[in-house]
């Protein structure tokens, strides 16, 4: 009961802070194949140059913030929270609760970005608290529909002293015999360093989203090698179909319940988001901008909420109509030659009429509507 | 009946050299909006304009659903903007450089400041120059201070690609909280005091984060 309670209040204050925040804001409620038995909530806020959030579920949780200085300059800058504690009956040795942080910083280049981030943490479980490091490096990589991701993860737990104790209570027994003293065994436990290397390999079009995940984590002793798949099917624009077949290991910072073979779910988005695409591929979305491609082969994303089709028309395209590609989270995006100088652009979202596309300069054509005004180096 | 499919054939007849004159138009515009931007198309070729931004125009209007009207009078517009940059330009001004002209004009530089800065470039394509000062005007500075700024720019010897430096950190300041005067004025200044162009700093000279 008052499991339920709590979330029908998460779910309140989800929905409040989406009105407040209204589009610049999208709220996931999701039970996602990976994590079926682990609901969580995630909302992401977003201004200019910047955007912050958080997910959590039950008995984990994470927030994060990111700024990037603006304009063409391909640095960001990250921090994140991440906090965890251990169901009722966890295994003894396993974390009983961890809170640490992370501070990174991510190059974008064209269609790729790098990134690596460090941070410490503190971690309790029956060997007492320690401070753990952790470092992750990786580099993704966005081609069309495409986007493969790379990472490599450590973390280094240091060891500690585990005291276990025997024997009866000090007294006397009923014969009047002293009963014997405790026996107390110390165990120490050596620290370990954790390792994962992980991929993705993810496709979206249309209603569809694929997700292909492997990976291999090392620790002392043993290594353990994981795949899975998860699929999801838009069914509107907030809600899709989700499943998942295969396996993934225990996050060794973090506590998440195991993961079953086979899952089938639903995913509702509330807000204007949609769950489909992971927003962590569209690091250089913004409401319009003209990304470096090839020589005069530019990308061209904007994001435009609420839309279920977004046509683009312009002098450098000879006024011809476009219709983008989706994304996901509200993005859109075509790539073709625009060649250095000033430009009219003009966006036409479900048919309707056509409009200067967000964050352009707005003037009015000659036709009794609007273009955006847009400069090109 | 006769005089009926007579008067088609002639309107057949008619339309074809028009088609091949601007295969453009022929494919997308209909007979209609073609009959009515023709006649401009021709006056302005036989003026020694450019016509490619003038079917441009025509294709927008096309594109945007517009009425033969409106797409004729668009495109009488640009011809005469393009028309008067040519004036203030030169008569051997490239194509780029009088559709840059043409929405300086348009954005409220004056026939005048184009011929300075058509005088400053030397033998220099000034359209960067011209495509600057009207995106300044777009990020509202006003177009007399505009065209002032980038004139003294490129009279201090500036190169495109310190215009562009130039356009982009007022942009930042802009959007930073400075008034698009004061930022346009502080980086021309800065441009264009003497030695100092090569020294311009690409940040901000206001950071909305201080």
């Amino acid at each position: 009961m008052t499991g339920r309670l709590r979330a029908g209040l998460a779910l309140c204050v989800m929905l409040l802070a989406t009105r407040l925040a209204a589009q610049r804001a999208t709220v996931d409620f999701a039970s996602p194949p990976t994590e079926p038995r682990a609901a969580y909530t995630r909302m992401t806020f977003w201004v200019p140059d910047a955007a912050a959030g958080f997910t959590a579920g039950s008995g984990w949780g994470t927030g994060h913030f990111s700024w990037s200085p603006g304009g063409s300059n391909p640095l960001h800058f990250g921090a994140a929270l991440e906090g965890a504690r251990a169901p009722a009956g966890a295994r003894r040795d396993s974390l009983t609760e961890y809170g640490g942080g992370l501070l990174g910083l991510a190059v974008n280049r064209g269609r790729g970005r790098a990134w690596v981030a460090i941070g410490a943490g503190d971690l309790r479980d029956d060997l007492g608290n320690r401070l753990v490091g952790r470092a992750t490096l990786g580099g993704s990589f966005a081609w069309r529909h495409l986007a493969l991701r790379l990472t490599l993860a450590g973390a280094q737990i240091p060891g500690g002293t585990r005291t276990y104790t025997y024997g009866s209570l000090p007294g006397v027994d009923t014969l009047g015999v002293p009963a014997a003293p405790p026996v107390e065994s110390r165990q120490v436990v050596p620290g370990r360093v954790w390792r994962e290397l992980s991929s993705s390999l993810s496709w979206s079009q249309g209603r569809l989203a694929l997700q292909l995940m492997g990976g291999v984590t090392a620790l002392p002793g043993q290594t353990l090698h994981w795949l899975r798949t998860d699929l999801a099917l838009s069914i509107r624009r907030d809600v899709a179909l989700v499943a998942g077949l295969g396996n993934a290991p225990l996050p060794v910072i973090g506590i998440r319940p195991p993961v079953p073979p086979f899952a089938l779910g639903l995913r509702v988005t509330l807000g204007r988001a949609t769950a489909l695409t992971d927003a962590r591929y569209l690091h250089d979305a913004a409401e319009f901008a003209v990304l470096p491609y090839l020589g005069d082969v530019r990308r061209v994303r904007l994001e435009v909420p609420g839309a279920e089709h977004v046509e683009l028309t312009a002098d450098f395209i000879n006024w011809r109509v476009l219709p983008l590609s989706y994304l996901g989270s509200n993005v859109w995006e075509t790539t073709l030659p625009i060649h250095p100088g000033n430009h009219q652009v003009s966006i036409r979202v479900n048919g309707g009429p056509w409009q200067a596309p967000p964050g352009l300069k707005r003037v009015e054509d000659d036709f009794g509507g609007e273009a955006g005004l847009l400069r090109v180096e | 009946m006769n005089i009926v499919l007579a008067l088609s054939a002639l309107a057949v007849l008619m339309v074809q050299p028009l088609a091949a004159q601007y295969p453009r138009l022929a494919t997308r515009a209909s007979p209609e909006v073609q009959a009515a931007v023709v006649p401009v198309l021709d006056s302005a070729r036989a003026q020694g304009l450019p016509v490619e931004p003038l079917e441009e125009k025509v294709l927008e209007g096309v594109t945007k659903s517009a009425s033969p009207d409106r797409i004729a009078a668009a495109v009488r517009r640009l011809a005469t903007d393009l028309a008067a940059a040519r004036a203030a330009l030169g008569d051997r001004s490239s194509t780029r450089e009088l559709e840059a002209g043409a929405g300086a004009l348009r954005g409220g530089i004056t026939s005048r400041d184009l011929t300075r800065m058509r005088a400053a470039r030397k033998d220099e394509d000034p359209a960067v120059a011209l495509e600057v000062a009207t995106d300044l005007v777009s990020q509202g500075v006003p177009a007399e201070s505009a065209a002032a700024v980038v004139l003294n720019v490129v009279s201090a010897g500036a190169s495109d690609g310190d215009l562009e430096q130039m356009r982009a950190a007022v942009a930042r300041d802009i959007a930073g909280g400075v008034p698009p005067s004061v930022a346009a004025a502080l980086r021309g200044r800065a441009l264009s005091a003497p030695g100092s162009q090569r020294d311009a700093s690409p940040e901000p000279a206001f950071s909305p984060r201080d």
